[in-house]
């Protein structure tokens, strides 16, 4: 049996009230959507509470779910959401307050200059704004197409493709200098 | 087409967002053009890197220790669970609202034959479910709608059942952080408003798969919220609910362990400076000495913000009501008076009864319900957000109540 028609029967379980199928899929995924919410949250305690919250709502909506995608898409999905929910009330009280626009200039200047490639690659990615990083690892990660990225995160598909290539030009840079 | 025209589409080339047409025309142009194929395997050969990376970075993210454990608890406690509304959408849109009117028929009923009867107009106006709990009387019996509601409808005990104990079971997030061996996580501490524990009779609490939905502030003589601050100002055996009620009206059948001195209890989450003396009077309490923190935003019912970012000019915040988790903020400009009301979406049978039909609308992105005029007078407006259902009810003009709740 492969992995997919497995999951599927889990999936087909779970939505029938079977807890050891749902626990099964919570297993497989976990680790996954932690570092789904990591990725756009960059905080340890955030990212753990929405996975906390991803699941619980994967459980009670599961019901409504219809196989048309991946259960690690859809749950992704889920994940994401919960994180610019979060990140949204977070700007509104005050933590965030219009510093994004302004990090994310400071980080993509930031971004080129480094002397070792390898480092540079990775500290580059990782220093992206949480929007940056969120675009990259919706598209790269979860292989979303720009237009779901950019419904998801609502932002235009322009601004998702604007990301795209600025993080493209700017990892061509470093790997040019070399 | 140029070599310039044609590279400046590979980008879009590489998203996938090319038209058919156009990447025939790419296509064509790197079959015959060396330096620009060059160019574009360059584009490709930084692509993948790129993708790499993202990968990469992603695996390398540590997984917490006991991640899977606490993910698993927090279902167990509170994943079965599912709001009443929830488990009803598979038979309709507005289902759960014409099953809650239902529910709400049934426990006025009932309630008339537990208390005597109380005016149907006072009871929409005074919020039925935190009039019968706050004043349960010393016999422990449940007589709030929602307490009604949810034993009558889910746990079939009626609503004479005896909600007594040490303890009274509160699952979901709220109770996490009454929970030693869990994570004590911002979030999870944040809640204290809405976890109690009930000091009255010692008979165990019925545990049906549903039953501890409506358990928050419901106890035979008492229900002391578990905030600190509230312990400090509940005399002990006080049947305190959880939380504000600036203005307490004396309500039949209220029981000698009850205590009619209300202890406010304010979200500020986005609080409005403009009113923040006014809040600060609100949540003075009196003989006791206690001021309850309101700033630290502790005290709020749960995750979404209770203040809207927008408001109309001239308007105040009034007067603050309180019950079990919810949280009723009354405002008014002295011509215009409404009210947003916030409850946990599992405690929404208290806030559907005047839901019958209506426009429906998209709020948030969310389902939402307008209703004008509304059964009880002026203009309501109910969604359902971030799993609390949120009511704006008043006399205020459609557009401005429609922007009031999209601010959310």
């Amino acid at each position: 049996m492969n992995v997919d028609a497995s999951e599927h029967k889990l999936i087909l379980a779970a939505q029938t009230g079977d807890h050891e199928a749902f626990s099964e899929l919570t297993r497989r995924h976990a680790g996954y959507i932690y570092r789904v919410a990591y990725s756009v949250l960059k905080d340890q305690g955030e990212a753990e509470d929405l996975t906390q919250d991803a699941f619980l709502i994967c459980f009670r909506k599961l019901a409504n779910f219809r196989l048309e995608s991946s259960f690690r898409t859809w749950l992704s999905r889920i994940t994401v959401n919960l994180c610019y929910d979060h990140l949204r009330r977070k700007r509104r009280e005050g933590v965030l307050l219009g510093k994004m626009a302004d990090r994310e200039t400071a980080v993509a200047k930031d971004w080129v200059s480094r002397a070792d490639q390898s480092m540079e690659l990775k500290n580059a990615v990782r220093r992206l704004s949480d929007t940056h990083r969120a675009v990259l690892v919706m598209y790269y990660e979860l292989d979303l197409d720009v237009k779901s990225v950019a419904r998801i995160l609502n932002i235009p598909v322009g601004t998702v493709k604007s990301r795209l290539a600025g993080a493209r030009t700017t990892l061509r840079e470093i790997l040019e200098r070399g | 087409m140029l070599c310039e025209q044609i590279r400046n589409l590979f980008n879009d080339y590489l998203d996938g967002d090319l038209r058919p047409a156009k990447k025939r025309t790419v296509d064509s142009h790197l079959s015959q053009c060396s330096q620009c194929r060059e160019e574009f395997e360059k584009m490709k050969h930084v692509d993948a890197c790129l993708r790499r990376e993202v990968k990469f970075m992603f695996e390398e993210i540590p997984v917490p220790e006991g991640l899977l454990e606490r993910i698993t608890d927090r279902v167990d406690r509170a994943g079965y669970r599912t709001s009443f509304f929830q488990r009803l959408q598979p038979f309709g849109r507005y289902t759960g609202i014409a099953a809650a009117l239902l529910v709400f028929a049934a426990a006025y009923g009932l309630f008339h034959q537990q208390f005597g009867g109380m005016p149907f107009a006072n009871l929409a106006a005074d919020r039925p479910s935190r009039a019968m709990v706050e004043n349960a009387g010393p016999s422990g019996t449940i007589g709030g709608l929602s307490e009604g509601a949810a034993t009558s409808l889910e746990d079939s005990a009626g609503p004479t059942a005896s909600a007594g104990g040490e303890e009274a079971e509160i699952q979901d997030r709220d109770v996490i952080l009454a929970d030693s061996n869990l994570t004590n996580k911002p979030k999870d501490t944040r809640v204290g408003g809405t976890a109690n524990t009930a000091a009255g009779a010692p008979e165990p609490i019925e545990q049906t798969e549903y039953s501890t939905l409506m358990k928050t502030g419901q106890g035979a003589g008492a229900a002391v919220d578990t905030t600190g601050a509230l312990k400090q100002a509940s005399p002990p055996g006080a049947g305190i609910m959880s939380g504000t009620e600036v203005t307490a009206e004396p309500v039949a059948g209220q029981g000698p362990g009850s205590n009619r001195e209300t202890v406010p209890q304010i979200s500020t989450r986005g609080t409005q400076p403009a009113d923040q003396e006014l809040i600060s009077e609100l949540i003075a309490v009196p003989d006791s000495g206690a001021q309850l923190d309101y700033a630290d935003g502790s005290a709020g019912s749960d995750g979404v913000p209770l203040w809207p970012d927008y408001l109309p000019a001239g308007v105040k915040l009034i007067k603050v009501d309180r019950w079990g988790a919810a949280v009723r903020l009354n405002y008014s400009d002295g011509q215009s008076d409404f009210f947003i009301e916030e409850s946990p979406a599992w405690e929404n049978q208290a806030a559907a009864p005047g839901l019958t039909v209506g426009k429906a609308l998209r709020i948030n992105n969310q389902d939402a319900l307008l209703q004008n005029p509304a059964p009880g007078g002026g203009i309501s407006l109910t969604w359902e957000q971030d799993q609390h259902v949120i009511t704006i009810n008043g006399n205020l003009p459609e557009p401005e109540l429609i922007k009031i709740a999209e601010s959310f």
